[in-house]
């Protein structure tokens, strides 16, 4: 996990920013540049896409800091929208022209897919057989959150890592995370809780990511008229 | 059953969160300490959001981290993987170097206006024009502080045109009036899936210590998302998607205006509002 000595609030850093102070851009860098880029790599599978992506998102906050309000949300959640944003377009660019993979199940024509077919494959996966496919912008969504969940997750120590993942992807109780690690079952206790704490704040501070109203919206089986307008998809 | 007081349900509440699925099974369950929780949650609001707030960090991690039902390594990453990844070292230099090449922070959009095609942006743009002119005229004579507060409604008249003509430009776009609260019109709200432009030029300057904020409200909710600006007499909000991207709107979200306390928290009578999904 990345220290970060700083103690200043990123709406304080935001409004230094709007101001030029090139020195608190560089503190906001290197609070969040990592969970932007691991999250835009999980998406994509691309560093160097990735690493022009968030200096993009960066950018964009350097330009347009003056336009951070901090009672609309967290300057996380604003700086993973606008990579979320970039991800989404350059995989839509990606799907306008076939891409070489190694799926080997039917794709067009060719057999190939495009990107955003090897994202509803995946989610079809996810899913299990026969659950309908989902719109491709649900899945991309979906994706997204995955990968950002995913990021925060690496966020943690690794002890706490292991306890978490053992909890979710392994579905074992703690005493068999106890039993499968070789700790005692209090110390299993105790880093899962602490992970807990620590995702749940960082999970508080991207409310879209967790918002089921916001999910329900999104949601293919909704009605249009329920779903944004506009503001959520290019 | 004894009764289970707050601080003793908070921390089982936080015992149980550790357990993928131990909330979600809560409401059936038959243990007596868990009976007795439930007692106290159906009466204390505070304990029934922690558990709301607990629930969705649960679905969030079980929605990332479960297995596809499919064979393994479908996906370059590799379906559960959280191992840290890092920006690479050089793209922090990258950064700097790129901050410093963009100079300092200028809307980005002020460069990107486009011909006029449609009646609203020549009036526009004349107004940018117009107060272009204003300043070259009067650069001798106005003070310092009056020069660059000039150049700046000519910086922010200059984004919100650009951000009009990108919405007029697109291939979809809404335009809904803006009303005051005897429902006469008061200016316009337009959007695409872009932008959003908020213009009046009804509204009063504030006095000193107030601003006028914008809000979506749904559902009797507001969620702020930005304050009006002045060029003139003109009053405007404008942002792009990036600023958006996170808000949705629905059927019957209602975007309003209210004048408030800068330091204030807000939900003053709407001076204009618009009923986006109309």
């Amino acid at each position: 996990m990345t220290v970060d000595r700083d103690r200043r609030h990123d709406a304080t850093l935001a409004a230094g920013i709007a101001a030029g102070e090139e020195a608190q851009f560089m503190v906001v860098y290197d609070r969040h540049a990592d969970l932007l880029f691991a999250s835009v790599v999980r998406l994509l599978g691309d560093r160097d896409t990735a690493a022009e992506i968030v200096q993009e998102s960066f950018l964009a906050l350097w330009r347009r800091a003056s336009q951070y309000d901090s009672r609309a949300g967290s300057l996380i959640g604003w700086l993973l929208a606008i990579a979320r944003n970039r991800a989404i377009d350059h995989l839509r660019a990606q799907s306008r022209r076939p891409v070489l993979t190694s799926i080997s199940v039917a794709g067009d024509a060719n057999g190939q897919l495009d990107a955003l077919d090897v994202l509803d494959l995946q989610a079809r996966r996810v899913d299990g057989p026969g659950v309908a496919p989902a719109d491709p912008a649900t899945v991309a969504d979906r994706r997204w959150s995955q990968s950002v969940v995913r990021s925060m997750i690496s966020e943690l120590p690794e002890t706490e890592r292991q306890a978490v993942v053992l909890a979710y992807a392994a579905g074992l109780s703690q005493a068999e995370i106890a039993d499968r690690l070789g700790w005692p079952l209090g110390t299993v206790k105790s880093r899962t809780r602490r992970a807990m704490a620590h995702l749940r704040v960082r999970l508080a501070e991207v409310p879209d990511l967790v918002d089921p109203a916001a999910a329900r919206r999104r949601d293919p089986s909704t009605p249009v008229a329920d779903r944004a307008t506009f503001g959520t998809e290019r | 059953m004894n009764p289970m007081d707050h601080a003793e349900a908070h921390e089982r509440i936080a015992d149980l969160a550790i357990e993928p699925g131990r909330l979600t099974a809560l409401a059936a369950s038959n243990v007596p300490e868990e009976e007795a929780l439930l007692a106290h949650i159906s009466g204390c609001p505070d304990c029934t959001a922690e558990i709301a707030s607990w629930r969705e960090t649960h679905d969030a991690l079980t929605a990332a981290l479960r297995r596809p039902a499919g064979p393994q390594g479908l996906e370059p990453d590799g379906p559960a993987s959280v191992e840290p990844i890092r920006a690479p070292a050089g793209l922090r230099d990258g950064m700097l170097a790129a901050v410093r090449g963009a100079g300092i922070a200028v809307p980005e959009h002020v460069a990107v206006v486009r011909p006029p095609r449609r009646l609203l942006r020549p009036a526009l743009l004349g107004m940018v024009a117009v107060l272009a002119l204003v300043i070259a005229g009067a650069g001798y004579r106005l003070q310092d502080e009056r020069l660059q507060a000039a150049r700046a409604e000519e910086a922010a008249l200059g984004t919100v045109t650009a951000a009009l003509d990108r919405v007029l430009a697109s291939d979809t776009f809404e335009v809904v009036p803006l009303r005051r609260p005897d429902g006469t019109a008061a200016g316009s709200i337009s959007w695409s899936r872009q932008d959003i432009v908020v213009l009046t030029a009804a509204l009063e300057p504030p006095m000193a210590g107030q601003e006028y904020r914008c809000w979506l409200e749904n559902e009797g909710q507001r969620t702020p998302i930005g304050r009006m600006e002045y060029a003139g007499d003109v009053a405007f909000w404008a942002a792009s998607l990036d600023e958006w991207a996170t808000i949705s709107i629905g059927p019957e979200t209602r975007f309003g205006v209210s004048l408030e306390a800068v330091a204030g928290s807000g939900g003053s009578p709407a001076v204009l509002d618009a009923a986006l999904g109309s």
